[in-house]
């Protein structure tokens, strides 16, 4: 069972990184290697949480609202933005990014 | 407030404009064997018999079949929201396309089904009751109805399966003089065999493939990258993650059109057709549903005509990527064009290297000299004036001499006969065989001249 605030975490990261909808494949692949490490999902766990991503019609505002445990939110701020980043970070998800960022009111640089 | 009235069109009407959405013959066949390969089928047969008076066409498949209700469903028109979700195996879009696209070939469609343990059941639209009745009257045939029909030979179901029956067809030019149905069907099929065998061709091949018929015939595969061709490069791939699995561009670059053997080119439509048809190649669920072209992302050009991008989308994509009834067309979303077009300059450029290496080879080396002059943006093909023959010769001649053969090679230069040697090149290259010319035989000329 995947907690609902990881899930939410994945979420965001899903949204900064797949900002017209689909998400490359070096950005799927480090999104894989951060959730399982880091959360210790398994593979599986991950492609369900892709699906569930896609069908989902949320707004990243709703995820980043689901999360409130501090250290999680910085967690997965940085998630976000090494993924995004994996394949060049381009404006859209420069502009998301900045948005969790802001919305969480995290002391990090930009 | 306003008040609801019923606006329904009126099916006289609205079938004639079902009969004109766009279809042509291959499309609409293609769209009922998209049918039969949902079905899960092993063998699809597409059958014409010759010499028929009124003639019919039979698409049948091998499928698991429909029963009654299922089949009563199916024959809606618009049966299915496009909106719901589908199998990654099927090829169906609106609901729509197997009526539509028999509706635009023929005057009477009918659908026999049976399912492996079901019983055999048939419908059957008839435009000219439709029109007659101004109603959308479907028929439900009985086992009498569909007796008749198999003693007729227009259907054959062994143990499961469905079959398509077009009659009254459409696409016969009735006022033709010059040909007779069995000529002009056989025109017809003659297309669908390439049409088939092009944009299913990766369901020909493989541990779950089908076999595709036209008359007890095998269809072969047409692979548009010839990718077991010697000479064939495969370029960079990527996947993107999306909705329902993923997007996958792989780029290709086919052989150069001198390494293609005779059989090649022509599976391939002709030396003209490859570079005609160079660009990207989508295809939705396996089915390829683009055959070329650059949708805007790159310039359609000779030396690019060996380039080829194929995209896999899954059937999950049809909203965003604006697939039509027919499957025809599509729309490239925003950021899938700006990712693409990354991946557009590889086989381009592969494709220029192919042509220009060539060209190399072809050099006119010694005896011809290209003059290109950028700031007027000029190209001149000229006789190389250094060529140390060419100078020998010239040193041996008199004045006047002289002048006659600079005049002379300079109207050759003149009058090198360029756009027949463009579209030669373009259409027929293998054709084209310099190394075979004859010495010119300068005293037979010399002697016609005197006598």
């Amino acid at each position: 069972m995947i907690e609902k605030e990881v899930q939410a975490g994945f979420n965001i990261c899903a949204s900064i990184c797949g900002q017209d909808g689909i998400i490359s494949e070096v950005e799927e692949l480090a999104l894989i290697d951060k959730f399982t490490s880091t959360f210790g999902l398994t593979r599986g766990e991950v492609e369900q949480l892709f699906e569930e991503f896609f069908n989902s019609t949320e707004h990243i505002d709703e995820y980043l609202a689901q999360v409130v445990n501090s250290d999680l939110r910085l967690l997965v701020y940085e998630i976000s933005k090494k993924s995004a980043a994996s394949d060049d970070l381009d404006i859209r998800e420069n502009i998301a990014l900045e948005r969790a960022r802001l919305t969480w009111g995290l002391d990090t640089c930009p | 407030m306003p008040i609801a009235v019923d606006g329904s069109p009126s099916p006289r009407s609205h079938i004639k404009t079902l009969m004109r959405i766009g279809y042509d013959f291959c499309t609409a066949v293609a769209d009922i064997v998209d049918n039969s390969v949902s079905a899960s089928s092993s063998n699809i047969h597409i059958f014409c018999p010759p010499g028929q008076q009124h003639p019919y066409l039979r698409i049948g498949d091998d499928g698991y079949g429909m029963t009654e209700a299922e089949l009563l469903t199916n024959m809606r028109i618009g049966c299915k929201d496009p909106l719901d979700e589908r199998a990654t195996s099927d090829l169906g879009r609106f609901g729509s396309g197997m009526k539509i696209a028999s509706f635009s070939q023929a005057r009477l469609l009918t659908v026999v089904s049976k399912t492996k343990h079901g019983h055999i059941c048939g419908a059957r639209w008839d435009i000219d009751k439709i029109e007659t009745t101004d109603s959308w009257c479907l028929e439900l045939l009985d086992s009498s109805d569909i007796e008749c029909l198999i003693t007729s030979g227009k259907v054959s179901i062994d143990c499961q399966g469905t079959q398509v029956i077009w009659e009254s067809l459409t696409c016969y030019q009735t006022n033709s003089h010059s040909l007779d149905h069995d000529s002009e069907m056989a025109s017809h099929l003659a297309l669908i065999v390439s049409h088939i065998g092009l944009h299913f061709h990766r369901f020909m091949t493989g541990r779950d493939k089908c076999n595709f018929h036209i008359n007890n015939k095998l269809i072969l595969p047409i692979d548009p990258f010839l990718s077991d061709s010697d000479g064939y490069q495969e370029g960079r791939s990527e996947k993107f993650r999306c909705k329902g699995g993923h997007i996958v561009i792989q780029t290709h670059v086919l052989p150069s059109i001198t390494r293609m053997g005779a059989r090649e080119v022509e599976a391939m439509g002709g030396a003209a057709s490859i570079a005609q048809k160079q660009g990207l190649y989508i295809y939705r669920n396996r089915r390829l549903i683009n055959a070329g072209g650059w949708l805007d992302l790159a310039k359609h050009h000779q030396l690019s005509a060996l380039a080829r991008v194929q995209i896999d989308i899954p059937a999950s994509l049809d909203e965003e990527w604006s697939t039509d009834v027919k499957k025809e067309t599509l729309q490239l979303p925003a950021r899938v064009k700006r990712d693409l077009r990354k991946y557009l300059a590889d086989p381009i450029t592969r494709s220029r290297k192919a042509h220009t290496y060539r060209g190399k080879k072809d050099e006119a080396g010694t005896f011809w000299k290209i003059v290109i002059n950028e700031e007027e943006k000029t190209i001149t093909y000229q006789i190389n004036s250094d060529n140390e023959v060419l100078v020998a010769l010239a040193d041996s001649l008199s004045v006047p001499n002289r002048r006659s053969l600079e005049a002379y090679l300079t109207s050759i230069s003149k009058e090198l006969p360029l756009n027949h040697i463009y579209n030669t090149m373009a259409d027929r290259p293998r054709d084209i065989k310099q190394s075979d010319i004859a010495e010119l035989d300068l005293d037979a000329i010399l002697n016609n001249s005197n006598g």
